[in-house]
């Protein structure tokens, strides 16, 4: 029938089984390889999937004789401002408080500013035996929009965002501004994914299967699916001649056994060279059980389907299944690091080395269009700071300028942005652009180019917050055009600071020859060696060609940004720093 | 600020990558020994599994003497002709007494290992951390205060070569620790 009613019990899955499947269109690369690579080192992917859920409040009432049944539509807005959509709730009938049952799951990127829009509808009653897929929007009456970043929800600490609806009619005209409800939309990382149970599995007791010796145990463990055979998780290795085995600690990962609640089934084996091996005896336990079985430290009698008669019947044995230890991990995400109140904090140096050109003259990286169109420093600065502000709690960045000269100063390589001798941070993206307008008449292009000065100021900063036991986290831009004049001065620097809560993105504007800057950035070639034979503990640069992101598809945010989060990662396990509040 | 006696060493032999005799990678049986002085040296176990990327993950304490300002770590590897070392790195103690990080904190620090006629081979990943009780950590240096291009309470665009701070010299203030190449023995 196809009814989209969620009062009718049940009839909700039919409507919310397809839109809970997750939407990829938000983003345009997902490397397979690069998921797979993170992974098979213990790393989360790049993205992280989220379950959005809704409900609403304080709707209008359109219908005359009922109130409102009202259903929630979830677009994404494109860069180019296009709505695409992603997925509808079900249609909760006379409702103007509804919670909507339909969960959306989207993949969460930290790299991409992912604008999402919702719709309300009211659903006339004529409509109300189509399937929510089929229902045509314009039909039905409009009850109000709202729109926030993805970005926006997850960063708070309750993951849950109230957002007021706005009509978009009235919404122009700014004399009627009336309240006309607001949506919650609250966010949950899809859960399981980070949760790992190591458990130690033993049994007692186990019969005779071989002829002239004792068994050759193993145990399979296998879960439940709705349709079919029950699929194999995990295997222990067989412990020859043993009636009372022991096996090594046994790992299993939440998502791969669906839930914690999930029935799985624990077959103990007789192993056999030819393959055919006997069933010893077995148990039917979830993982929650077998946590009590260890919190109680009882043994579970193993028992053995035989044949009786026309069906099979249970024998229950006299060997027992143990759980010696059972313990739970979980493998904290980016997220947790981030609602759990760990600061990121961005930095920001420009290149004002000579070799970006006379920025008087149109063809100069720096050139400042009286037409008002950005040039490539400006649009880094702009597309970068998008997404870094999000993150950054208090929008302030310490902002630096390298390789010019002050009017008739000596060459500085590193100078407050701002121009002030005291403090080097500006408000915003918007104050990094102000800060970099007004030193650009006021400074000589001249160079060497040298990064080693500007990462010795991130380095310090981030070893005070280290010092100072501050859960904090550091990024520092530099955007150049890549011509370097001491690579090893550079290199040293790096390697330095590897050890600190820094990373380094590097983004290349112009078309010069980057190679330089590749050999910088350590996933694309070997470790960085200082001059005196130390090496970089760890990869803390991120290289980004502007003008690869300018001829492609590909966001520069989304590269640029992309292996933040696992140098992130990488940094906190190795401390061994846990998320707060967690 | 080193004159502490009873100073030690805690040193985690985290794991070695690309080790090689004659350009061939290893097989197997890889050990590390640490030593701060000859009476002072410390062995990991041989690694067994892990071929020429092997991993050990053990805790050597070490004296520090006050005189030492290298410690000196090799990696081995027991073969059929006995014992061979693949190659050695000197880890000058300015790399985490004078780091950005304070001595008492873990640092995770990485060596290019050197034979014995100077070329390359692979790298030794370690932590150290410095145990001393009356250690007192140097102050950090603070943030050398950049000149800006113009001076902050100026209304106009004065500039003021005052305030520059010179190339050199904010080098100078910057470079603090970086691991100098004299002293370093191969």
């Amino acid at each position: 029938m196809g009814n989209c009613c969620s009062d009718d019990k049940g009839g909700w899955s039919a409507v919310g089984g397809g839109a809970a499947t997750s939407h990829n269109n938000l983003t345009t690369t997902t490397n397979d390889s690069v998921d797979f690579f993170l992974k098979s080192r213990g790393y989360q992917a790049l993205f992280t999937q989220i379950e959005l859920s809704f409900s609403a409040s304080n709707l209008q009432d359109r219908d005359v004789l009922s109130k409102s049944d009202p259903m929630a539509v979830l677009y994404a807005k494109g860069r180019d401002g296009k709505l695409e959509e992603l997925g509808r709730t079900e249609v909760v009938l006379n409702s103007l408080n509804p919670v909507w049952i339909t969960k959306y799951v989207i993949s969460y990127h930290f790299e991409v500013v992912q604008n999402l829009v919702f719709h309300v509808y009211d659903v006339d009653t004529q409509f109300h035996n189509v399937p929510v897929k089929m229902l045509k929007l314009e039909e039905q009456q409009f009850l109000g929009e709202a729109t926030c970043a993805l970005s926006k929800i997850v960063t708070k600490p309750t993951r849950s965002l109230t957002l007021d609806l706005i009509h978009r009619e009235e919404s122009n005209t700014s004399s009627c501004f009336k309240s006309i409800g607001e949506l919650t939309v609250h966010a949950e990382e899809c859960i399981g994914s980070k949760t790992v149970t190591e458990m130690i599995l033993r049994c007692s007791d186990l019969e005779y299967k071989d002829l002239f010796s004792k068994s050759d145990p193993f145990l399979v463990i296998s879960k439940t699916v709705e349709s079919g055979d029950p699929i194999p998780v995990c295997k222990t290795e067989v412990k020859k001649n043993d009636h009372d085995p022991i096996w090594k600690p046994v790992c299993l990962n939440i998502q791969q056994v669906g839930s914690k609640e999930s029935t799985l089934f624990i077959e103990c084996f007789n192993f056999n060279s030819n393959g055919r091996h006997d069933l010893i005896g077995k148990v039917q336990k979830s993982l929650v059980d077998l946590e009590k079985l260890h919190h109680d430290e009882q043994g579970e009698s193993l028992f053995l389907p035989t044949l009786v008669g026309h069906g099979y019947q249970n024998k229950v044995l006299k060997s027992h299944f143990f759980v010696d230890k059972f313990s739970e991990s979980v493998q904290n995400t980016f997220l947790d690091y981030i609602t759990g109140g760990c600061e990121l904090n961005f930095m920001v140096a420009v290149d004002f080395t000579a070799s970006n050109g006379n920025p008087r003259l149109p063809d100069s990286l720096h050139y400042i269009d009286p037409s008002g169109r950005p040039n490539s420093y400006q649009k880094a600065i702009l597309e970068v700071g998008e997404v870094l502000q999000f993150y950054d709690l208090d929008k302030r960045f310490p902002a630096w300028g390298f390789g010019a000269r002050p009017i008739d100063g000596p060459v500085s390589h590193c100078f407050n942005l701002n121009g002030s001798s005291y403090h080097s941070e500006v408000d915003g993206v918007q104050g990094i652009l102000t800060a970099y307008a007004s030193a650009l008449p006021n400074v000589s292009l001249a160079g060497p180019t040298l990064f080693g000065p500007v990462i010795n100021n991130a380095s310090l900063i981030a070893s005070q917050a280290l010092a100072n036991n501050q859960q904090k986290y550091f990024v520092l831009l530099i955007i150049t055009d890549g011509v370097i004049t001491d690579l090893q001065e550079t290199k040293d620097a790096l390697v330095k600071a590897s050890d600190l809560p820094l990373s380094i993105i590097i983004v290349g504007v112009g078309g010069a020859d980057f190679k330089e800057m590749e050999v910088l950035d350590a996933d694309k070639g070997d470790r960085l060696e200082s001059s005196a034979g130390r090496i970089a503990s760890r990869d803390i640069v991120q290289f980004v060609p502007f003008r690869d992101v300018h001829s492609g598809e590909i966001l520069i945010v989304q590269s640029l940004l992309a292996e933040l989060p696992v140098q992130f990662l990488t940094y906190m396990r190795r401390r061994d720093i846990r998320p707060q509040n967690c | 600020m080193e004159k502490s006696l009873a100073r030690s060493l805690e040193v985690t032999i985290i794991s070695a990558e690309d080790l090689r005799i004659n350009h061939r990678s290893i097989k197997k049986n890889a050990f590390v020994t640490v030593q701060t002085d000859p009476n002072n040296s410390r062995s990991t176990n041989m690694d067994t599994e892990g071929a020429s990327y092997p991993s050990w993950n053990e805790k050597l304490e070490l004296a520090l003497p006050s005189y030492v300002k290298h410690i000196r770590v090799d990696v081995k590897c027991k073969t059929s002709s006995g014992e061979r070392t693949i190659g050695s790195a000197n880890i000058p103690l300015t790399d985490f007494l004078d780091d950005y990080i304070p001595p008492n904190c873990l640092h995770f620090l990485s060596y290019r290992l050197r034979e014995h006629d100077g070329d390359r081979n692979g790298i030794v990943n370690i932590s150290i951390r410095l145990n001393a009780p009356d250690y007192v950590p140097r102050a950090l240096p603070s943030l050398t205060v950049q000149a800006g291009y113009r001076n902050s309470n100026a209304c106009g665009w004065m500039p003021s070569s005052r305030i520059q701070t010179p190339y050199n010299n904010s080098r100078g203030s910057f470079a603090i620790g970086i691991p100098v190449s004299k002293g370093y023995i191969v």
